[in-house]
This record gives structure tokens, sequence and C-alpha cells, in this order.
């Protein structure tokens, strides 16, 4: 598999792909993703097909986007993929996920358990999470250790969320698409970073993305607000400092990481679904964790799968206020580690096995790199 | 600045997760605390309600017998006060309610148990008050400040309040008589004019009395239909006819 990224920050969507084709040379490819702006939401597929003559592609919304080791913003970055072997890529696609569409997309990947598949979904008002969640419970598979992704991110633009997922002729703003490699070998490593402090709390109330109570009946919110003590004009993001750990009930790991969105007296909120009567530790971190850990996880991803052709980067957009200046960082590491080219992008959730690979999971302030090769 | 964030935030972490069930205690305490003052407070003014302040009058009572204490008890009206929610609307009715309290506050000591008991009433029990005649004074210090003039948007508003006083031990043992009394002197100062301050004597209780025995029967005259209505004609002579009727209740 021969690929390349890279990327244009020119100030329209056209020039951005003219830039990117001459860039491209005479390369060959099979298939394009893009990562673009949310700044570019107008005639995204018919400018590609016009520019690739393909459509061999998909596209999707990202805020900040990676092009091997930097992190690039209000730009376009593409990955071309060449399979020099015997690999292929497919698409499957739900236009709107609903409850009908958990069967079908499961049995989609029962019946593709050979392949690897790379998610890029889109947000759908937090309904995402919860789709993800299900599907799961539907993989009659193990280990789940072929499937990884993020959701796309996007702005709002005079109170309307740009985020969007483009292939043919299809704008998905409700979807997720399903980018199944055949005859490529693929390793996603899960790197979290953040320590567990104290106990383990038992969720008694919680509903949708919010805890109301915890253990017998005490106010979650009560404790999460003495985090603020004494911080003046506390802001929400400083609490991604400190996301919770949910915790497998049978095998007793981490299965899950949840970051707290908003506070009231009441309940604490998350950027995606809590389940009741579930297990959770708080926990910790500062950069210098979380590049640890992602150090850690690229040594033993690539001790799985040596000599990889390309790596992608999930890697959450909390993760990335956490990061602080030493975002680009992460990429470092793993383009030292993989020796490879570089895309992914800052996600809003990210998608991939649990730790022990016997379920998919939704993470917030996780760190995916998936790396593949050709067989 | 960020460092100084996320040691505060791994301090507090720390804190939380070592003491968990201290905070959780804390909690049920401040709860229970937050819950006890809202049940004993009157949520506009932060004075404490009636039934807090009649409760607590048992017990100062019970005090004042052991120590030999003198301990009045104070009713305020204000007088014009429904003008002023009318003309000016409720919220500017509460800040002026608001300000009343606040100067209640302010010339009561802080031993004083301070009560608002609704609308635009409000009670105090004063164990700093030892005689008649400090009473009568306190009271009047009390008008004075009410009757300033009160800046309502652009204009001035004049608010005058009269004031009802009782004494334990001189009118009475039991908290229940003191405040019937003090309620007497209120009624009085009311009667006699605005902006007036009442000390509670037995004459006064007569009169009310006396008002309230009248009151009484003709509540029941009325609930057994003793009443009888007449029609009395009265006749023009020159005429010599019905020219209209004198309507009389016996």
């Amino acid at each position: 598999m021969y690929t390349k990224v890279l990327s244009s920050d020119k100030e329209t969507f056209l020039f951005a792909l003219e830039e990117l084709k001459e860039k491209l040379e005479r390369v060959d490819f099979d298939f394009l993703i893009f990562a673009i702006s949310p700044v570019f939401n107008y005639a995204i597929n018919e400018t590609i097909q016009k520019i690739f003559k393909t459509n061999n592609y998909i596209a999707f919304h990202a805020i900040d986007s990676f092009c091997d080791n930097e992190v690039q913003n209000k730009s376009v970055v593409m990955l071309a993929i060449n399979f020099e072997k015997s690999g292929k890529v497919s698409k499957f696609f739900v236009e709107d996920i609903k409850n009908e569409d958990i069967l079908k997309t499961s049995d989609y990947l029962n019946n593709n358990q050979d392949k690897f598949h790379l998610i890029f979904a889109n947000y759908s008002n937090g309904r995402i999470n919860s789709f993800i969640e299900k599907i799961s419970k539907n993989i009659n598979y193990s280990p789940v250790d072929n499937i990884a992704g993020g959701v796309a991110s996007g702005m709002e633009v005079e109170n309307e969320l740009i985020l969007n997922i483009f292939t043919e002729n299809k704008i998905l703003n409700k979807g997720l698409i399903i980018l199944s490699f055949e005859n490529v070998d693929a390793e996603v490593g899960v790197s979290l970073g953040f320590k567990p402090y104290g106990i383990t709390y038992k969720i008694t109330k919680a509903q949708n993305n919010r805890i109301y109570l915890v253990d017998d009946g005490k106010n979650f919110a009560y404790m999460v607000k003495k985090l603020f003590t004494n911080i003046e004009n506390p802001d929400i993001r400083y609490l991604w400092y400190t996301p919770i750990y949910i915790i497998d009930e049978e095998d007793n790991y981490i299965s899950a990481t949840r970051t707290i969105s908003n506070i009231t007296d009441e309940y604490v909120e998350f950027f995606a679904n809590i389940e009741q009567g579930k297990h959770f530790k708080m926990s910790f971190a500062t950069y210098i964790d979380l590049l640890q850990e992602d150090e850690k996880i690229a040594k033993q991803t690539i001790e799985k799968l040596p000599f990889p052709e390309v790596c992608l980067n999930f890697s959450c957009i909390a993760r990335q206020y956490v990061l602080e200046d030493k975002s680009t960082e992460e990429n470092k590491i793993y383009t030292k580690t993989f020796n490879t080219h570089l895309f992914g992008f800052f996600t809003f959730g990210e998608i991939g096995p649990d730790v022990q690979r016997n379920k998919l999971v939704f993470y917030n302030e996780t760190s995916l790199p998936v790396i593949m090769k050709e067989r | 600045m960020r460092e100084q964030i996320k040691i505060r935030i791994l301090q507090n972490l720390l804190t939380i997760v070592t003491q968990k069930y201290d905070y959780f205690t804390s909690y049920q305490e401040t709860l229970i605390e937050e819950n006890f003052q809202k049940a004993i407070k009157d949520p506009l003014t932060g004075l404490y309600n009636r039934a807090y302040l009649e409760e607590v009058g048992i017990n100062l009572l019970d005090e004042a017998k052991r120590e030999n204490l003198v301990v009045a008890l104070v009713f305020i009206d204000l007088n014009n006060f429904k003008a002023v929610n009318d003309i000016y609307g409720h919220e500017k009715g509460d800040e002026v309610l608001k300000g009343v309290a606040k100067e209640l506050k302010n010339s009561f000591r802080h031993y004083d148990i301070i009560a608002r008991f609704g609308g635009d009433e409000f009670g105090i029990i004063a164990p700093s008050i030892s005689t008649p005649e400090e009473a009568l004074e306190q009271a009047q210090n009390l008008l004075n400040e009410i009757q300033k003039p009160i800046k309502i948007n652009l204009n001035t508003v004049h608010i005058t309040s009269s004031i009802g006083i009782s004494l334990y031990p001189i009118n009475g043992n039991e908290a229940k008589e003191l405040f019937k009394k003090a309620e007497v002197a209120l009624y009085k100062a009311k009667e006699i004019g605005k902006n007036k301050a009442m000390l509670f004597d037995e004459k006064m209780y007569q009169e009310i009395l006396e008002k309230i025995e009248i009151k009484k029967e003709f509540v029941n005259v009325i609930e057994n239909k003793e009443f009888v209505l007449y029609l009395q004609p009265k006749i023009d002579i020159k005429e010599n006819k019905v020219a209209d009727f004198e309507t009389l209740i016996r």
C-alpha cells in the first residue's frame, strides 16, 4: 500500500483541491479520504468529483486535522491510498442512524469480520454513542479488534452546526460511513493516559448523558463542583483534566471514558451516554501523562504489526485541550514510532475496541492510533 | 495560569476521593441546614417567618422567666403599602419590603428576633428592650426611619407605619397572650392615626374586646337569620301618596 498525506490551506475549496491534485502529481490512487475544515461546506462532492474525477472517496468535516506531524486548521487534509497488491476498499453507509439501522449495521460487521473497518460518523445530536454501543451488543465475534473510527467535528455558524460527511452525491448530516478494507492487516491502539483516583462509585440514577446520583443516593454534582474549589471564574473545560473511567462490570477493567460537558445543581452531564448501574472512577492527567501513554501504546501497537504503511489518529478534541500547546507531540510520537505518514483529526468522540478487545466502545478523551499494512 | 488550575484541580480531586464520606456527610449537613433555613425564613427579606418567631417566643419567655428579664414584643404594619404595589408593581413593592427589613436589622440588636409575617407585617421579639419607655423610644425611632422618603424610579414614595407593643411580664406571662396584646396595640395605633406607636394597656383591651363581642354578635345574628328587613314608607303630604321608602334592619 502506497499512501500520501497532503494538506492545503487555500482560501477556497476549489483552490485547495487543485493544490492537492498538483501535489499528488502523477501518483495513482484507489481511494481518497478528505478531512475538510467546516469553513468549507459548499459543493463539496461536486468539487471533489470535478478535480479528481472519481467516486472513490469520502470527505468529512474536522475543525483540526492531521497531516503527518502538523495539526491543520481551516484547511483540507487528504489521505491518498494506492493498493499495490490485493488490497481493496468498499463503502457501507447509513444516511440517518435510527434503531432499525442497528441490526443492518451489526449484520454488515458480522458478515465482514475478516475485513478492517474504519468508521467516520456524524455526531447526530448525540445519538451516535448509543448507536455504537447497541451495535456492540450485536457483534457476534471476538476479539473485536477490526473496527476503529471517530466522530467528525464541526462548528456552529449562525446557530447551525456545520458537520457533514460526504461521498459520491450524498451529504450525511445524521449518518455514518464505514470504509471496509480487504486484504489489509491493521492494529488499533487505545491510548487513555488518565490515572484513576480513589474509590469506585456506582451510578444509581442516570438518564441519557447525565449522572444524577451515585452510591446510595448521593448528589454527584455536589462532588464534582468541589473540583472548582479555590478556582476563580471556573471554566467547564478545566474538568476535561478529570474525565471518569467507566468500569467493566464483569472483568473490572476500564471500558470507556466520559468527559464532563456541563454541571447543574442536580446532575453532571457528559459528552456521551451514561448507563445506570455501571461503576466508575474519577481520573486526572496532564499532557505529560497523555504523551507517555501515547508512546507506550505506540510501541505496543507496532510490536503487533511491524512495518505499517500508514497511520490514522482519532484523537478527542477534549484531549487536545489537555495536551495544551503540545498537541502536535502526539502525532510526532506516532510518526516516529510507526515511521509512516499520518492522517487523522481531533474528534467529537472515538470509536474502537475496549482495552480487552471484548466489545466496541464509544470513547471520550482517547487517542486511537490505527496502523494498516496491505497483505 | 493553566499550571495553577491543574494543581488546584488535582488537589481538589485528591481531597474528594480521599474524603468521600466526609464530603457526603457535609453535603447532607448542608442540605439539612438549607432545608432548615428554608423552613424558618422569609425568602424575600431573609428575616425569620411567623412560625419561627412564635416558637422562639415561647423559648425566650421561658428563659426570661428564669432570669427575671423584660422582653418586648413589637408588631409593625406598613400603612400605605398596598398603594405602592398597585402603582409601581410587586417588584418595586418587594424592594420596599427589603428596605424595611434592612432598616429593622439596623435598628435592633443582633440577638433580637426579627420576622416578616407576610404581606407588610413584621414582628420582633426584643430582649434588648427592658422598660416601656425604652420600647416607645425605640418604636418612635423606627417610625421616623421608615417614613423617610424612598426613591422608586424617578418618584419619591412616603411610607408610614404603625407599631403595637406588648411587654413581658407587664402585659402577660404567656407567649400567645403577649402576641394577642401586641396585635391589639397595633390595631389601636392604626385607629388613632397613621405613624403612631402604642404600648398595650388593659383599657385598650376592653375596647377592642367590646368591638370583637359586637362583631361576634353580628356574625351570630346573620348566621341565625335573626335580622328582619323593614320598609317604612315616606308619605308626600301635599300629594297624599307614598313618595319613598326607608329601609331598616332590626
